[in-house]
C-alpha cells in the first residue's frame, strides 16, 4: 500500500481527534471505573459481582434475540417488495419506513404504553365490542413489540440496499434455467442477500440488547434489562458497577459484530455501509 | 415579499403588545411579594440554576423574581434524592438551589457539599415554622430553609378496590397483582418494608435491611411498575389501583379522579421535610439567597403551595384564606390525619444512614431491580451459541477445502 500523503493525513486529522476525545477517552474512563471502587482504589470485586447480574444479562440477550428474529421475518419480505417496486414507489415506501424514526424513541415507546395498557386504546376498543380486557402491557411480548417497532428500520435498510443490487436479469436467468419461485428465493436471492442479513441482524440485535426505557415502560417490573440496570446504577451513585456492566455489554457487542462480520467479509458489497 | 414581512412584523408587534398588556393585568391580579426588603438589583443579568423535584414549584414565579431582581432562573428537575445526589457528587454541573429531603440534606452536610446560608440576607425567615424538627437533619440550622413537608400514605382507587385498605400490608395483596405501584427510590421503598416489619427506618442492623429486601422481592411479581411522576397518569386513569404516595401527590390526583382515597398506614409512616439548600458548587450564592428569601415570602409561598399541594412550613401562608387547605380540601379524613400529625408525634423522619448501611441499602436496591430467568433460557441460548460457532467453523473449513481444490485445479 502507498504511503499516505501529508494532505490526506491532514484531512483525516479531525476524525482522529474526534475519535480520541469521544471514543478512546470514554472507553478508558469506563475501564478505569470498572476496576476501581467508589474511593478510587483498585478492586476486582466488580467483576466478581457480575454473577449477580447474569440472569439480567441473559434475559437481555434472550429478548434481544427474539426481537431480532421477529424483525428479520417481517423485514425480509418488505425489503424484497421494496427493492422490486418502481423507483418512485420505492422512494415513497422508504419514506414510510423512515417516518417513525423522526419521532423521539421515548415518545414512541410512551405511546405504546397508552395503546397497550389495560385501560389503553386497544382494550377500550375491545371493551366496546364486548371482548377483553386482554392483558398486554408488562409482558415479555410487549417488550419485544417495543423493540421490533423501534428498531425495524435498521433491519429493512441494509436488506433493501443489498436487494436492490440483485439485478432483475439475475432472477430472470434463474427462471430461464427452470428454477421455481422457491428455488429462486433459496438459491439466488437469499445467498446474495447474506451480507445484508448479517448487517441487519447486528444493527438490530446490538441496540436491542443494550436498550433501556423500552423495557421499563412496557415490561413493568419483571423484564428489567441490562440497560435499565446500568441506568439505575448511574443514577444511584454506583457508577463503578455500572461501568463494569457497560464494559461487559461492550465486549458482548464486539463479539457479536465479529461473528457477523464473517458473513459480510467474503462478499463486501458495502452492506455494512448503511 | 417585503410587504409580507412588514405585515408579519406588525402583527407580531401587535401580538406582543397584547401579551405584555395581558401580563401586566395578570400581575395586578396576582399578588406580588409582601415585602421588598432584602432584594437588590446588584446581580441583574445573572442566571441562577434551580434544581428541584418535578411538579414542585409554580413556574410563573420566576418571571416575578426576574422583575424584582433582574436575575433569571434556569430551572431543571430530578426524580429522586439519589439522582440529585449523584449529579451533585459527579461535579460538572453547577447548581445554585437544590431542594433535597431531610436525610439527604444531612448526608450532603456530612459530606461537606452544602454552603452555609447567610440568614441576614433572608429576612423572610421569620415566617418559617420553628416547630418543625429541622434539627434532626440540619443540627446547627445553618444549611437549609424548609420548603414543604408532608407524609407518605397509601392511595387507592375505590372504584376497583371495594375492601378496606388499612396500610402498607395491602400493597402485598395477591388480588391486586399487576395493579400495584411502588415508588422508584431506595429509601422510600425500603421504608415501606421496614414499616411492615416494625423496624426503624434508620436501622443499622444489616439483617433488618436484608429482611426488608426479602419482603420486597416477594412483592415484586405483584408490582406493575416502580414509578415517580408516572403515578399521576396511572392512578388517575385506573391503570393502577393502589400505591404508596406522598400526600401532596394524592391531593393533586384526587382533583382529577374523585374515586381516589387516602389512608394513613396503620404501620406508621414516614414524615418528610424538603428544604432549600445552596450546594458548594454555587457560583451565585447571594443571588441564590435572594431567591430563598423570595420563596419564603408568604405570597410567593402561597402560589407555590397552591400549585403543588403539599403542606407549607410558612406560618403566614398557612393562615391565608386562599391556602388550598383552608378553602379547597373537603377530605375530612385527611384533615383529621393532618391535625393529628401536627398535634402529636409526627411520623418517623429519615436520618442519613451511616456509610455501611447506606452502601448496603444501595446494593440491595440495585439487586431488587435485577431480573430472573428460568434455566430453559440458558439452555436455549447456549444451544444457539454452540450451533453458531459450529456453523461458522464448518463454513471456514469448507471454504478452505474449496480454495485448496481450486489451487489443485490451477496447478
Amino acid at each position: 500500500m502507498k504511503k499516505k500523503s501529508l494532505s490526506s493525513r491532514l484531512v483525516g486529522s479531525p476524525y482522529y481527534v474526534w475519535a480520541a476525545i469521544f471514543i478512546v477517552v470514554p472507553v478508558i474512563m469506563v475501564l478505569y471505573y470498572s476496576l476501581t471502587d467508589r474511593n478510587g482504589s483498585f478492586t476486582l470485586s466488580n467483576i466478581a459481582d457480575l454473577r449477580l447480574y447474569a440472569d439480567t444479562l441473559v434475559l437481555s440477550v434472550w429478548l434481544g434475540a427474539i426481537a431480532t428474529a421477529v424483525c428479520f421475518v417481517i423485514s425480509y419480505p418488505i425489503a424484497y417488495i421494496l427493492s422490486r417496486a418502481k423507483a418512485s414507489t420505492q422512494r415513497t415506501l422508504m419514506l414510510l419506513v423512515m417516518l417513525p424514526m423522526w419521532i423521539n424513541l421515548l415518545l414512541r415507546t410512551y405511546s405504546w404504553m397508552t395503546i397497550l395498557e389495560d385501560t389503553g386504546i386497544i382494550n377500550s376498543l375491545l371493551a366496546k365490542i364486548g371482548i377483553g380486557p386482554v392483558h398486554m402491557i408488562n409482558t415479555s411480548g410487549a417488550v419485544v413489540l417495543g423493540m421490533v417497532y423501534n428498531f425495524m428500520p435498521y433491519m429493512i435498510m441494509p436488506l433493501y440496499s443489498v436487494m436492490t443490487k440483485i439485478g432483475r436479469n439475475t432472477i430472470e436467468a434463474a427462471q430461464d434455467l427452470g428454477a421455481s419461485s422457491l428455488q429462486v428465493l433459496c438459491r439466488v436471492v437469499f445467498p446474495m442477500s447474506v451480507p445484508g442479513i448479517a448487517s441487519g441482524i447486528t444493527m438490530v440485535f446490538v441496540p436491542c440488547v443494550s436498550t433501556f426505557y423500552i423495557s421499563q415502560k412496557l415490561g413493568g417490573t419483571g423484564y428489567t434489562l441490562i440497560g435499565d440496570v446500568i441506568d439505575t446504577q448511574f443514577t444511584n451513585n454506583a457508577r463503578n458497577m455500572g461501568a463494569t456492566l457497560s464494559l461487559i455489554l461492550m465486549v458482548m457487542i464486539i463479539i457479536c459484530m465479529l461473528v457477523m462480520n464473517q458473513f459480510t467479509s467474503d462478499d463486501d458489497e458495502g452492506a455494512m455501509l448503511v | 415579499m417585503k410587504r409580507f414581512i412588514l405585515t408579519v412584523t406588525a402583527l407580531a408587534a401587535v401580538l406582543g403588545l397584547c401579551s405584555s398588556g395581558f401580563s401586566v393585568y395578570a400581575e395586578e391580579n396576582e399578588s406580588a411579594v409582601v415585602s421588598t426588603e432584602g432584594y437588590s438589583r446588584e446581580f441583574e443579568g445573572e442566571t441562577i440554576n434551580v434544581y428541584n423535584w418535578g411538579e414542585y414549584i409554580d413556574e410563573s414565579i420566576f418571571a416575578d423574581f426576574e422583575e424584582l431582581t433582574g436575575v433569571k432562573v434556569n430551572y431543571s428537575n430530578y426524580e429522586t434524592n439519589e439522582a440529585m445526589y449523584t449529579k451533585l457528587a459527579a461535579g460538572g454541573a453547577s447548581y445554585d438551589i437544590v431542594v433535597p429531603s431531610d436525610y439527604m440534606i444531612e448526608r450532603l452536610i456530612n459530606e461537606d457539599m452544602l454552603e452555609k446560608i447567610d440568614f441576614s440576607n433572608i429576612p423572610n425567615l421569620k415566617y418559617i415554622d420553628k416547630s418543625l424538627d429541622t434539627a434532626s437533619y440540619d443540627a446547627t440550622g445553618e444549611y437549609s430553609v424548609p420548603f414543604t413537608w408532608g407524609f407518605v400514605g397509601v392511595v387507592y382507587n375505590s372504584e376497583f378496590i371495594k375492601g378496606e385498605v388499612t396500610g402498607f400490608a395491602d400493597l402485598w395483596k395477591k388480588e391486586y397483582s399487576g395493579k400495584i405501584l411502588m415508588m422508584n427510590n431506595s429509601r422510600d421503598v425500603f421504608a415501606i418494608a421496614l414499616s411492615r416489619l416494625g423496624y426503624s427506618y434508620n436501622t443499622t442492623d444489616p439483617d433488618h435491611w436484608n429482611e426488608a429486601y426479602e419482603l420486597l422481592r416477594e412483592q415484586k411479581p405483584l408490582v406493575q411498575s416502580y414509578v415517580t411522576d408516572e403515578i399521576y397518569n396511572k392512578m388517575e386513569g385506573g391503570e393502577a389501583w393502589i400505591a404508596p404516595c406522598y400526600v401532596g401527590d394524592y391531593l393533586w390526583m384526587k382533583d382529577n379522579n374523585p374515586e381516589l382515597r387516602f389512608v394513613y398506614p396503620e404501620e406508621g409512616s414516614n414524615t418528610f421535610i424538603d428544604a432549600v439548600c445552596i450546594p458548594k458548587s454555587s457560583k451565585h450564592k447571594e443571588a441564590a439567597e435572594m431567591f430563598i428569601n423570595f420563596l419564603c415570602d408568604p405570597n410567593i409561598s402561597l402560589r407555590n403551595i397552591n400549585e403543588i399541594w403539599y403542606f407549607t412550613p410558612n406560618t403566614e401562608t398557612a393562615q391565608m384564606e386562599d391556602y388550598y387547605l383552608n378553602c379547597d380540601v373537603d377530605d375530612e379524613y385527611l384533615l383529621g390525619v393532618l391535625e393529628q400529625q401536627l398535634a402529636q408525634t409526627k411520623g418517623q423522619l429519615f436520618d442519613a444512614l451511616p456509610t455501611d448501611s447506606q452502601t448496603h441499602l444501595e446494593e440491595l436496591w440495585l439487586l431488587l431491580k435485577t431480573s430472573t430467568v428460568g434455566l430453559h433460557v440458558y439452555i436455549i441460548l447456549g444451544g444457539a451459541l454452540v450451533f453458531a460457532v459450529a456453523a461458522s467453523v464448518y463454513r471456514r473449513i469448507r471454504r478452505k477445502r474449496r480454495e485448496a481444490s481450486y489451487d489443485e485445479e490451477i496447478l
